[in-house]
């Protein structure tokens, strides 16, 4: 028997290859101490390769270590556990991560978003590398974040982006809490995650949408942001068995796809009444989106959804340069937005778009291969 | 009966084959509704159902009709099926010319002009051919409503590419002949019938086949209407799955393969649980 690829979809894996390239080489810029978080191609904030990112780098490791796998290099594996291994070595004393990029000498507070991140990374290195320190950093944060919660309102009102606001993309901290909980069984923190979904959940809208999902209250939310909390809410719901967490989660992807296919694509921001802003793509949210489908797919079968999937990468690749005189950040980079001037990170790639299209490729690309499986 | 026909391109050749077939039945065609090729709110359109890139490929099949490509192998069974009727004609135009009815192009089935012209034409019944979404003041100017063939069985498949959909979710195949109203592909039900499979070369014959199927139907379908032979069934929303639409490139491919019997059952098991099965069961029958 012999497994072939469809030959339609080699982009898919090209695509992936030069994300996880593009990922490589973001480590390199800091000596392997990190994910530099971007590659800016503007002198403000800074030209070329940013600071190290301690948040996107713990989520990061489940794509290296998927990476290594994917394009057979045992090496990458290797990478993966230097990232990890710096997060312990960033691990503030409250048992939480800093916010915001590490420049040198830069002190910060701990932050709950980016605690949540970590911890996934962690979870994932410690079942990898069977490595128990790793493990219990992750259990750390995720016991400093059931600490943080506040007990009344569910609610994370500390350590936060925006000071007194707890959006609802905090369902992808609780997620990273209820993974880190199933390894190192922990009540408290099972509850406070919990918790924290009840809040979010009793924050959605007739609509569909859920109040306070952006970055900012009162403002549209990124596709990245919207991407983020229904992430959170489908993944906690399959770990809990919480079918009203799936369905909130199913109902606004379904929600997601339509906008796609009718729009011919996402768009950039969404609004309340899932008015959206086409004026710009959010790249990262469309590869985000595309990976939510694909795991839909996984489960309900539901062929709309790898479909809708393929055409959305294919967008988001359709942006990717590959070329071999690109800069080095530019070259397999997936930009903030699209055009690369619109709002969402102007003029700069992170390394959390290549994630999630690294991500979302390899995951579609796995499954078309399987579905185009031959005998011979 | 005086019947409106609406086409989407000078070239299709199914309103041609109705156009003559309903005239020789003694049906009055005083219109044919052509929406034109090339406007911008077309390819605007178009370009976000299908992609730039996928409609680039559409559009240059559709210039290599008759050279023997994708779309060569669409057109073949109802080019045989004109043949077969005698029909001469090959262009809304020309078969409007040999029918002596209006022949207009428009940008918009639905624009102001358009509809003047159909109230102007007073037909008792639409058959859409193609053109674009219908609205509500066009669909209901007919007093006998506007119907549609649909390339699957409906409610289970609405929307695009519904042969393909078919073929990939292990359902049956199928044309239904049912009135458009507000909603994409909802209306009632008039008649459906299977789509034969057996001995198809690739998916553009199959594509072909329906059409020429659809065809047969709809001339069907009026006779019946004419005489008060038929009821409409309503579309149960049991079944009703969401609005299905143009089907990835890469799994058009993989539908391709498992017609041709390229693929053999798989071993896939996460989605395998309930889609992927029936799945299977398509690709070996």
């Amino acid at each position: 028997m012999t497994v072939t690829g469809p030959e339609g979809a080699a982009w898919l894996r090209k695509g992936a290859e030069a994300a996880g390239e593009w990922l490589l080489r973001s480590i390199t810029a800091t000596q392997g101490y990190g994910s530099a978080a971007v590659f800016s191609v503007v002198p403000a904030p800074r030209l070329g390769w940013g600071y190290a990112y301690p948040e996107t780098t713990g989520y990061i490791i489940p794509t290296l270590i998927k990476y290594s796998g994917y394009v057979s290099r045992p090496e990458v594996l290797e990478i993966a556990r230097q990232q990890a291994d710096w997060l312990l070595s960033v691990e503030l004393l409250s048992g939480g991560w800093p916010g915001g990029y590490l420049r040198p000498g830069s002190t910060s507070k701990s932050s709950v978003f980016n605690t949540g991140q970590v911890i996934q990374g962690l979870a994932k290195a410690g079942e990898t590398f069977q490595d128990h320190r790793y493990v219990e950093a992750a259990h750390r944060g995720a016991a400093w974040l059931a600490g943080e919660l506040e007990p009344k309102t569910g609610k994370w009102l500390t350590g936060a982006y925006v000071a007194d606001y707890s959006p609802a993309y905090y369902t992808r901290v609780a997620w990273p809490m209820l993974q880190v909980q199933q390894i190192l069984p922990d009540a408290a923190v099972h509850a406070a995650a919990v918790k924290a979904l009840d809040a979010i959940a009793a924050m959605r809208l007739p609509s569909g949408t859920i109040r306070d999902w952006g970055f900012r209250p009162d403002k549209p939310a990124f596709t990245h942001t919207i991407a983020y909390t229904l992430r959170g809410f489908y993944e906690s719901g399959r770990l809990l068995e919480r079918e009203d967490f799936c369905s909130i989660a199913e109902k606004g992807a379904e929600r997601l796809l339509r906008s796609a296919e009718i729009g011919g694509g996402l768009a950039g921001t969404y609004e309340e009444d899932w008015k959206p802003n086409r004026r710009f793509k959010c790249l990262t949210g469309s590869a985000q989106a595309a990976g939510l489908w694909v795991r839909i797919w996984e489960d309900t079968g539901d062929p709309r959804y790898l479909s809708a999937a393929c055409k959305e990468l294919r967008r988001v690749r359709n942006t990717q340069r590959t070329g071999a005189l690109w800069p080095s950040g530019v070259r397999g980079g997936i930009a903030g937005s699209r055009p690369i001037w619109g709002p969402y990170l102007p003029m700069r790639f992170p390394n959390w778009a290549a994630k999630f299209f690294a991500d979302a490729a390899m995951a579609t690309d796995g499954w078309l291969t399987e579905l185009y499986v031959e005998r011979t | 009966m005086r019947i409106v026909l609406t086409a989407g391109s000078p070239r299709a050749l199914h309103v041609v084959a109705l156009a003559s077939l309903l005239a020789r039945s003694g049906h009055d065609i005083p219109l044919i509704l052509e929406t034109t090729l090339v406007s911008l709110t077309r390819v605007k359109g178009l370009t976000r159902q299908h992609g730039p890139r996928s409609l680039a490929s559409k559009a240059r099949a559709r210039l290599l009709l008759n050279s023997g490509g994708a779309r060569g192998g669409e057109v073949a069974p109802i080019l045989e099926f004109l043949r077969d009727q005698a029909i001469a004609d090959r262009s809304t135009s020309a078969v409007a010319r040999s029918l002596s009815c209006r022949h207009s192009k428009v940008a918009d089935l639905n624009s102001a002009s358009s509809l003047e012209q159909v109230r102007h034409a007073q037909p008792d019944l639409i058959i859409y051919g193609g053109g674009g979404l219908l609205r509500q003041p066009l669909i209901d100017l007919p007093p006998m409503g506007v119907l549609n063939a649909h390339s699957g069985p409906l409610p289970e498949v609405r929307g695009m590419n519904a042969v393909e959909w078919c073929i990939l979710l292990g359902l049956p195949l199928e044309i239904t002949v049912h009135y458009i109203d507000s909603g994409v592909d909802t209306g009632s039900v008039l008649l459906s019938r299977p789509l034969p499979r057996d001995g198809v070369a690739d998916l553009a014959e199959l594509r072909g086949r329906a059409a020429v199927l659809g065809v047969e139907m709809l001339l069907e379908v009026v006779e019946m209407l004419s005489h008060g032979a038929v009821e409409a069934t309503a579309t149960s929303s049991n079944g009703m799955r969401g609005q299905f639409f143009v089907m990835a490139d890469e799994l058009v491919s993989l539908v391709e393969k498992r017609l041709v019997g390229q693929t053999s059952p798989g071993r896939i098991q996460s989605p395998g649980r309930t889609l992927l099965a029936d799945v299977d069961q398509a690709g070996s029958s």
